[in-house]
């Protein structure tokens, strides 16, 4: 057992050894990094080969070193090379004047190897505000990483004469100065320096309107110890963010958990002038907004718009992202489209408004969202025609709406009107629109039939009309039942109604789903409403006109011949009773003493033909037959006078 | 008699019948009223002279129906909702019914409820106006629509 430990003590120590020796037997590379605030600075990287190497590994020494590095070293490196001590020394450096220079020319130099595999990242992050003082850097590489190149020229030249041309170079030491500061340093570079007083949350909402202006509101939410932090050290947040920008409404809030919310209200801007704010802002210039529309092709009037965001708020978070989110309000009835390329959150706020909210990244991003475009303003105009009803509706947007919505929204409508119907464009009020008016002929019909070719839905319009009296027969009445629904084509939105009264009639609009006594009537969803119209009825008063003028003629013929007619009356009265009496005499003369045979005279014959004459002559003869003659002429004048009067 | 005067009293006696005839076409013929709207009428006129005779005179009888109780009423407003005939501005506190007068009606052929039957009840859609003080003293007019309910043997059943 002692000899088997003894035996793994030896293969330990000569392995070791052998280690020892290999390793020494290439370059050694020592690493100096400076770089300003700026990131503007050099990385030098110093290669020593010992003399005894030199001669042992490499075929034909020094020159053929300097040759391979002549024909292989890239461009990002300048180079000095030296003889000190017996060892031969290149100093390589890369200057830089930024992290993003840096960035290239560390690019170029592993480029320089055909064969290269690392996959090189640099890491550089230096924000000062008075929420965060942070600086970092980090590379994933060594220096002996970016001699790939030598090593490729030192394979194809075949002047080593080593085993493995990769295990060549030795690390040796490494020295970090940033902002005139030197860090602890190992192969690796890197360092983190930082020290915050950061806001808990950041949220940037953002609104849009049809007309394709923004709103956008900052809220940044610090706990109370944070504030008081700062305003030790002379940041007083209320007045930072008052002259933050200008344009802009600040409110400050405080919380039961004491958590003090400042808020940055900037009113209606242009996408531009977002962009230029919130970079303003959030204190970063590569902050970018841009907003584009499109119609969609055989879409049913949809359409497309594209919210290019590129924002971040690591100068107030501890973290460049995670806690900072972007909500965005969109017009009424927008969509995150299937093939945005952001997965975004639909969510309802307590007002019932729908908006979408992401966390962003620190790469820019693309929204994409569908939305219906749709009127803003809807009217009713009625009117009586007999008994059809004359009916249009009027349908507008504001005259600042999107372009691209616009013609989409006229297009629609276009596609939409059928035979019978007319479309007129309007201008009011600063909104632009248009009227389509139905055929008056079968107004409900016509309408029906616009409802469903524009929205693919079933809509109702009923009416009817009825004869109708209030009993008075100066007034003819007609009552008119109207039912009308609108809610597929202005959904809620309120509908203004007009009543058009034809002219010599009174309307009476009964009260229901409007109020009729409000200047500019409106309705929602629906409208029922029963009317009756009310004009002269001129039958009736041309018959109580001719009932008047036969009462006024009558009256005025018995009043102009009451008195003739009386007189009249009277006199034929009197007649009739002279002759009653003489009959009576007559026929009492005749009762007393029977009258001798008398022969008639032609002329006593004539008399005779009268009933009257006979009786007269009876009491004449009776009386005197001398004077019959006479009274036989007499009775003949009396006759012949009772002859005129009739 | 003379010609002349019977002329002029024929004349006369065609003015009078002339008279007569269009006096009935002219209040009879023209102007009729179906009986339920005559009774309806009848029933808005004694709302609006807070007359509860003139009122309940117009309701016929039945099982299910009888006319209105107007016990207690002392305003317009109060004969009015008794009677059915309510205005959404009754609902609005400060709103006085000053007047409330019949508009217009007219027969209906159809009601939507099924239950009642043709045979037996005759309907009347019936527009009436009211002229109200609102709270802040104006004068305001309303119109409803309400539809009657009427026996067929006389009377009014029902307004809603």
């Amino acid at each position: 057992m002692k000899l088997r430990s003894r035996l793994k003590y030896i293969a330990v120590m000569i392995t070791a050894a052998l280690c020892l020796v290999l390793a020494g037997c290439g370059a050694t590379v020592d690493t100096s990094f400076t770089a300003d605030s700026d990131f503007s600075g050099k990385r030098v990287m110093t290669l020593t080969l010992s003399e005894s190497n030199l001669k042992e590994y490499v075929k034909g020494g020094a020159s053929a070193i300097e040759t391979t590095v002549k024909k292989y070293k890239p461009d990002a490196l300048s180079y000095t090379s030296k003889n000190s001590g017996g060892s031969l020394v290149y100093e390589f450096t890369l200057e830089f004047s930024g992290i993003e220079d840096y960035r290239s020319k560390v690019e170029a130099v592993f480029e320089a190897n055909p064969n290269n595999k690392t996959e090189y990242k640099v890491e550089y992050e230096n924000v000062d505000s008075p929420f965060k003082s942070s600086l970092a850097f980090s590379e994933n590489f060594t220096s002996t990483d970016m001699f790939g190149w030598l090593t490729y020229g030192l394979q194809q030249e075949n002047i080593v004469s080593h085993s493995s041309t990769s295990d060549w170079y030795e690390t040796g030491s490494s020295k970090l100065v940033i902002g005139g500061k030197e860090y602890y340093a190992s192969s690796r570079l890197s360092m983190s320096d930082s020290e915050s007083n950061c806001a808990d949350e950041v949220k940037v909402e953002t609104r849009f309107n049809t007309a394709g202006k923004v709103e956008r509101t900052f809220t940044f939410v610090f706990d109370q110890n944070t504030v008081s932090a700062l305003e030790e050290k002379g940041t007083k947040l209320h007045d930072y963010f008052s002259a933050l920008t200008s344009g802009a409404a600040l409110t400050e809030t405080e919380d039961d958990y004491g958590r003090v919310t400042y808020k940055l209200e900037l009113g209606e801007l242009s996408p531009e002038e977002i962009s230029s704010k919130t970079a303003q802002i959030l204190l970063d210039d590569s902050i970018s907004f841009g907003i584009t529309a499109a119609a969609v092709p055989a879409s049913n009037g949809e359409m497309k718009i594209t919210v290019s965001e590129k924002i971040n708020a690591s100068a107030y978070l501890r973290w460049s992202s995670g806690n900072m989110e972007c909500t965005y309000y969109m017009p009424d009835g927008t969509k995150v489209s299937s093939d945005s390329p952001v997965y975004m959150n639909s969510r309802t706020d307590y007002d019932g408004n729908t908006y979408f909210s992401y966390y962003p990244d620190d790469e820019a991003s693309e929204l994409v969202f569908s939305w219906t475009p749709k009127f803003e303003r809807y009217g009713v105009n009625m009117g009586l025609s007999g008994d059809s009803l004359d009916l249009s509706l009027k349908m507008s947007f504001s005259d600042t709406m999107n372009e691209t919505a616009q013609s989409i929204l006229k297009e629609k409508l276009e596609n939409s009107v059928a035979d019978g119907m007319k479309l007129s464009d309007f201008s009011e009020d600063g909104y632009k629109g248009y009227e389509i008016k139905f055929d008056s002929k079968d107004a409900a019909e016509s309408y029906k039939n616009f409802v469903s070719y524009y929205t693919g839905n079933n809509a109702e319009l009923n009416f009817f009309a009825l004869p109708a009296s209030n009993g008075s027969p100066f007034k003819k009445q007609s009552m008119y039942s109207i039912y009308l629904d609108v809610r597929a084509i202005s959904g809620n939105t309120p509908v203004e109604l007009t009543f058009n009264t034809p002219i010599g009639k009174t309307v009476y609009l009964t009260e229901g789903s409007f109020n009729a006594d409000d200047e500019n009537p409106v309705f929602t969803g629906s409208l029922s409403v029963t009317l009756v119209s009310e004009e002269i009825n001129f039958v009736g008063v041309i018959v109580a006109v001719l009932t008047a003028a036969a009462f006024i003629g009558f009256a005025v013929l018995v009043l102009a011949n009451l008195k003739a007619w009386t007189t009249e009356l009277k006199t034929a009265s009197a007649a009739a009773k002279t002759r009653a009496a003489e009959r009576a005499a007559a026929a009492q003369a005749a009762a007393a003493a029977p009258a001798a045979p008398v022969q008639n005279t032609p002329a006593q014959s004539a008399q005779n033909a009268s009933p009257a004459a006979n009786a007269s002559e009876a009491v004449t003869a009776s009386v005197n037959t001398v004077n019959a003659s006479e009274n036989t002429a007499a009775g003949e004048q009396n006759d012949s006078e009772e002859e005129e009067l009739i | 008699m003379s010609k002349k005067s019977m002329i002029s009293m024929a004349l006369a006696a065609v003015l009078l019948i002339a008279a007569i005839v269009l006096s009935i076409v002219l209040f009879g013929g023209i102007s009729t009223l179906p009986d339920g709207a005559k009774q309806f009428k009848s029933v808005v006129n004694g709302c609006s002279k807070m007359s509860a005779s003139a009122v309940q005179s117009n309701y016929g009888r039945s099982s299910f129906y009888s006319a209105p109780s107007l016990v207690g009423c002392e305003t317009i407003d109060d004969y009015m909702k008794s009677c059915g005939l309510k205005f959404s501005y009754m609902n609005e506190e400060g709103n006085t019914t000053q007047k409330v007068y019949f508009v217009s009606a007219s027969e209906s052929d159809e009601f939507e409820d099924s239950w009642f039957t043709q045979d037996e009840f005759s309907f009347i859609q019936a527009v009436v106006g009211a002229d109200y003080l609102n709270a802040e003293g104006e004068t305001k007019t309303a119109y409803r629509g309400f539809t009657v309910v009427c026996s067929k043997n006389g009377g009014i059943l029902g307004i809603s």
